[in-house]
């Protein structure tokens, strides 16, 4: 009877040995779920705005392990949650460590047991510059894998230090053209709105029908060109408007004892204009004359 | 008999003063010719210019009855101004690329700041600051001119705006200034500014080309190699930050030829106005100190004369002399209150004037926004690009923190 019950103690106690065993083998499980999953968050946060998922993914996927790096986020993360279970075989809260080491500087701390990270802490220090690079990664859309992912995190796998220059000056080129017609649009757009130059002589005109043109700034390197610090634009627009008469020929059609009177009205601005636009000398300077003589200049 | 004449005398020269206190007066516009390069000057010692859009200069607590100053008015001057600046700088052919830029964030070699001390259509006064990107301070100067009747007259040569003469005289001034500085410094200040750029575009390649001064000063620490494709690139992007800044110049010559027939029309009218109230409110004041001089002088002059007719005679000069007078007097001030609807008009004009140029103002303040935005978000790009191409370049990386030695302590023996 004795024996009996013996037997049924061992066979409990072997019970909650293996309950205690499965409970430990169902937490570590968990850990390693839980820095997975740290590490995807950790490489999507790490990404700035637009085009950021190409960012996280590099994160994400750098620390999860090389294979998983190249921009898919889901990938990138799930496989960092995995590589973590992974390492875990060799001790649960190591593999969970490993895990959170390389996917978000600050959260392996957190996670108790660093005894295991010795190599894995080498990986996870990559987890940590990768997530670091993801940072830039948000290019705008063209956030890439980062050269701090080496050895193939968040890098195209079997990318080489020289095609990966040559592909991210690839992308700056085609970013510089997409924004040369960014601003081309916008020049063109500019060009449509009706430019009145009548306040300077001239008529309607277009916008490139000012001083500068569309897209360019006309330089001072053209040497004299202006002249007088007047506006720039079609030549009909520096003529006078006195029957198309120039300046120099009003400067010689006005006699030098004609002032600039303050109080110009109507009448004595009309005689100047006749006067001005008198081609007769004789005549010319008998309007002149009523001017003067219209705003007493004769005394 | 002298009494009587003198009585005369005053009420003759009362009429004919008054009549003399209408006389306008003659205002000959100032002129300054403008500068001009007669040579083309080299390339590489032409600066770029940009102009800031001008502080408005209106007072805090601005009563407009008092100052006269109307903020939106002003708002539109401060934008127009700088840009007619530009295209005077522009004609003499004596600076690189001229642009009008939205702030001091834009990279360039010389900037200028200005203020509007004044601008009535009669009188301007601008006070204009320069400095160039390496923090040195050139000039300050106020630049002021009194407009003459043929300064807004149909005759003129249109493309001479009113207030050319400032505008002339102070390209004058940086010109004056510019010769003075040796090719040296010219080459210092493009290359300052080409760096700041770089060093904004790509501040782990090219932060440390250049050191902050105390004084706030920026010096060169070193150049980059001119083999360097980060150069290259940096270059490219140069490129589009100064297209960005064209563009933007094309939004502010839209607004400047839009707001400039209505500014020349309101600068025209609120100067004649401006002109009638001043001589109103003189000729008012003269009229009255004569007025009281005439009945002062009449009640003064004895009329006690011997005979009764004479004593008649005079006593009615007297008093015909003190009615004239005294009715001067009286029209002097009707004359001084009356010169107030000249300002009235000046307040209907300028409301006139708001009404259209407002508008622009808003529209060319958001295009510089959505612009610039624009910008600025493709440049915050590019910054991030540029870091991974950088990096790529030399193989160094951000997890490696440079800081600066210290030395290890010794061990205890």
């Amino acid at each position: 009877m004795n024996s009996i019950s013996q037997q049924a103690k061992v066979i409990r106690k072997s019970i909650n040995v293996f309950s205690a065993f499965l409970v430990l083998f169902v937490l570590g499980a968990c850990a390693v779920s839980y820095s997975g999953s740290t590490g995807m968050s950790g490489g999507g946060m790490s990404i700035p705005g637009g085009g950021s998922s190409g960012g996280g993914s590099s994160g994400g996927g750098s620390s999860g392990g090389g294979s998983s790096g190249g921009g898919m986020s889901g990938g990138g993360s799930s496989g960092g949650g995995m590589s973590g279970g992974g390492s875990s075989g060799g001790g649960m809260s190591g593999g969970g460590s490993s895990g959170g080491g390389g996917q978000i500087r600050g959260v392996s701390g957190a996670i108790p047991g660093m005894g295991g990270i010795g190599d894995v802490g080498a990986d996870g220090m990559g987890g940590n510059s990768g997530n670091m690079d993801c940072e830039p990664g948000g290019t705008g859309g063209w956030g890439g894998p980062d050269e701090e992912c080496e050895g193939g995190v968040g890098q195209y796998p079997g990318e080489s230090q020289a095609e990966r220059r040559e592909r991210l000056e690839g992308e700056l080129e085609k970013s510089v053209g997409d924004f040369d017609e960014v601003i081309a649009d916008e020049q063109r757009e500019i060009s449509t709105v009706g430019r009145n130059t009548e306040g300077f002589g001239g008529g309607q005109g277009g916008a490139g029908s000012g001083q500068v043109g569309l897209g360019k700034q006309a330089g001072g390197g053209s040497g004299v060109a202006g002249g007088t610090g007047a506006i720039e634009g079609p030549q009909e627009e520096r003529e006078a408007s006195v029957g198309g008469l120039t300046e120099e020929e009003i400067k010689a059609r006005t006699p030098d004892d004609i002032p600039d009177l303050v109080s110009e009205d109507i009448v004595s601005r009309q005689l100047r204009e006749a006067a001005l636009s008198e081609e007769d000398p004789v005549l010319r300077e008998r309007l002149w004359e009523e001017y003067r003589m219209y705003n007493d200049l004769n005394q | 008999m002298n009494r009587y004449r003198q009585l005369i005398y005053l009420i003759v020269a009362l009429g004919f003063i008054n009549g003399g206190c209408t006389v306008s007066e003659v205002i000959h516009a100032e002129q300054t010719s403008l500068d001009v390069a007669s040579l083309k000057v080299a390339e590489n010692l032409l600066l770029d210019v940009g102009i800031l859009n001008f502080d408005a200069g209106i007072p805090e607590a601005n009563n407009v009855e008092e100052t006269q100053i109307y903020p939106e008015v002003r708002e539109a001057e401060a934008r127009y101004l700088p840009y007619h600046i530009k295209t005077t700088l522009q004609g003499t052919g004596f600076w690189g690329a001229v642009r009008v830029i939205p702030a001091m964030n834009v990279r360039t070699d010389v900037y200028v700041n200005g203020r509007i001390e004044k601008s009535d259509g009669e009188f301007i006064s601008l006070t204009l600051a320069v400095f160039d990107v390496t923090g040195s301070f050139w000039f300050e100067k106020t630049y002021s001119m009194q407009t003459g009747i043929s300064s807004y007259a149909e005759y003129r040569d249109r493309t001479q705006d009113p207030y050319q003469k400032v505008f002339n005289d102070f390209a004058n001034d940086l010109h004056a200034y510019v010769i003075t500085l040796d090719p040296k410094t010219v080459s210092r200040i493009r290359e300052v500014s080409e760096l700041l750029f770089f060093a904004d575009m790509a501040p782990d390649a090219f932060g440390d080309h250049l050191a902050y001064e105390s004084n706030g000063t920026i010096s060169l620490q070193r150049l980059p190699a001119q083999n360097d494709p980060m150069v290259d690139r940096l270059r490219q992007i140069r490129e589009r930050d100064r297209l960005v800044v064209d563009t933007l110049n094309e939004h502010y010559a839209n607004f400047y030829y839009g707001v400039a027939l209505p500014y020349e029309g309101w600068r025209k009218l609120s100067r004649e106005q401006a002109v009638i109230y001043r001589q109103t409110r003189k000729s008012a004041v003269q009229r009255a100190i004569l007025g009281a001089a005439v009945v002062a002088g009449s009640m003064s002059v004895d009329t006690n004369s011997s005979s009764y007719g004479r004593y008649r005679a005079e006593r009615i000069a007297q008093s015909a002399a003190i009615n004239r007078g005294w009715r001067t007097i009286m029209d002097a001030f009707r004359q001084y209150q009356g010169a107030e609807l000249h300002r009235e008009e000046i307040k209907e004009l300028s409301e006139s004037f708001v009404a259209e140029a407002a508008p622009m103002v808003v529209q060319v303040e958001g295009e510089t926004m959505r612009l610039t935005g624009t910008a600025e978000a493709q440049y915050e790009s590019w910054r991030k690009l540029l870091k991974e191409i950088y990096k790529s370049d030399t193989g160094f990386s951000d997890s490696i923190q440079m800081s600066d030695p210290v030395r290890s302590q010794q061990p205890s023996t």
